[in-house]
């Protein structure tokens, strides 16, 4: 766990510091959620997909 | 004593800590700090003075103020209800009413302010899909932007005859002229991948007309028939009406024969 202390003094107490971290954070959450969404979507569809199916209808692979 | 002349200004001193009344007073009772003093009944009491008398005397604790510019206002003293605490609905840090509010600042704002960078988080994705979506909306569509490629083979070209094809004395020529001297000054390797090969849209910057190849003053370069506009070999202005260079479209060499214009 973080300790809020250094949150606050690192980050929170200058507005420059906390868009930045605002911004940069937009990203690493995009990432993320464009990542595990991925994920969850490979693991549900299993089977189903063209990888998957690829060798059925394609014959050198 | 401008006090005693003017009662309100005593009134505002007493306020805090006496009773205030404007009218002759007949208390069967007084009720001070859990003492009970009874008073006589068949006493009236219709000033200040003889209310006061009735006090017991050295508690300075209890008035009474007789006057007609003094508000009618009885206040009586709760001494036997607690102050309520709000202990319970106070953050842990602010309890101790010592500590100065800077020294709490962290314990405090910490989480407010994580709230607040959470939710700028999601409102910077949010614009960036906002903008994208714009964007894309405005851009081409993909299967316009497949059309939009043609690859050329240069290798069938056959050198001198083409216009986009450069021997080495125009080459040559156009490396040596001083680009400070020309309208639009641009060099022949900013707009020549290849030096041999000059790609560019046959299409006058004046007023649209299409150039001819190996015509005008300069060698191997280009004359509009139209208002008489000059370019050279590199497709630059050199006379004539044109203000621009001939446009440069973006292209690669996809190989050695081969180039991809769009």
């Amino acid at each position: 766990m973080i300790k809020r202390s250094f949150l606050y003094q690192l980050i929170f107490k200058r507005t420059g510091t906390m868009v930045l971290t605002a911004v940069l954070g937009g990203i690493i959450l995009e990432t993320a959620i464009d990542n595990i969404s991925e994920a969850i979507f490979f693991k549900y569809n299993k089977g189903k997909l063209w990888d998957d199916i690829k060798h059925n209808y394609v014959k050198d692979v | 004593m401008n006090f005693v002349q003017k009662t309100t200004n005593l009134n505002k001193v007493l306020k805090g800590t006496s009773y205030v009344s404007s009218y002759p007073l007949t208390p069967s009772l007084l009720v001070i700090q859990e003492k009970q003093f009874p008073l006589d009944n068949a006493k009236y009491y219709l000033n200040v003075n003889s209310l006061y008398s009735a006090l017991p005397s050295g508690t300075g604790i209890f008035r009474a103020v007789q006057g007609v510019t003094v508000k009618a206002q009885y206040r009586y003293v709760h001494t036997d209800v607690d102050l309520p605490s709000y202990k319970n609905l106070r953050r842990t840090s602010t309890i101790e009413p010592t500590i100065p509010a800077k020294e709490t600042n962290e314990k405090r704002k910490a989480f407010t302010y994580l709230s607040t960078v959470g939710t700028l988080m999601c409102g910077t994705l949010a614009a960036k899909f906002g903008i994208v979506k714009v964007v894309k909306y405005l851009d081409w569509n993909q299967d316009v932007a497949a059309l939009g490629t043609s690859e050329i083979n240069i290798g069938t070209i056959p050198e001198g005859k083409s216009i986009t094809f450069k021997t080495p004395v125009e080459i040559d020529a156009v490396r040596t002229v001083p680009i400070e001297s020309l309208r639009d000054p641009q060099s022949d390797e900013s707009r020549c991948k290849k030096k041999e090969w000059l790609v560019c849209l046959g299409v006058c910057t004046h007023l649209g007309c299409v150039p001819l190849h190996n015509k005008g003053e300069n060698v191997g370069g280009f004359f509009c028939p139209c208002h008489g506009s000059h370019y050279d070999a590199s497709g630059r202005v050199t006379n004539g009406p044109a203000p621009q260079n001939l446009e440069i479209p973006s292209y690669f060499f996809k190989d050695e024969n081969t180039i991809v214009v769009g």
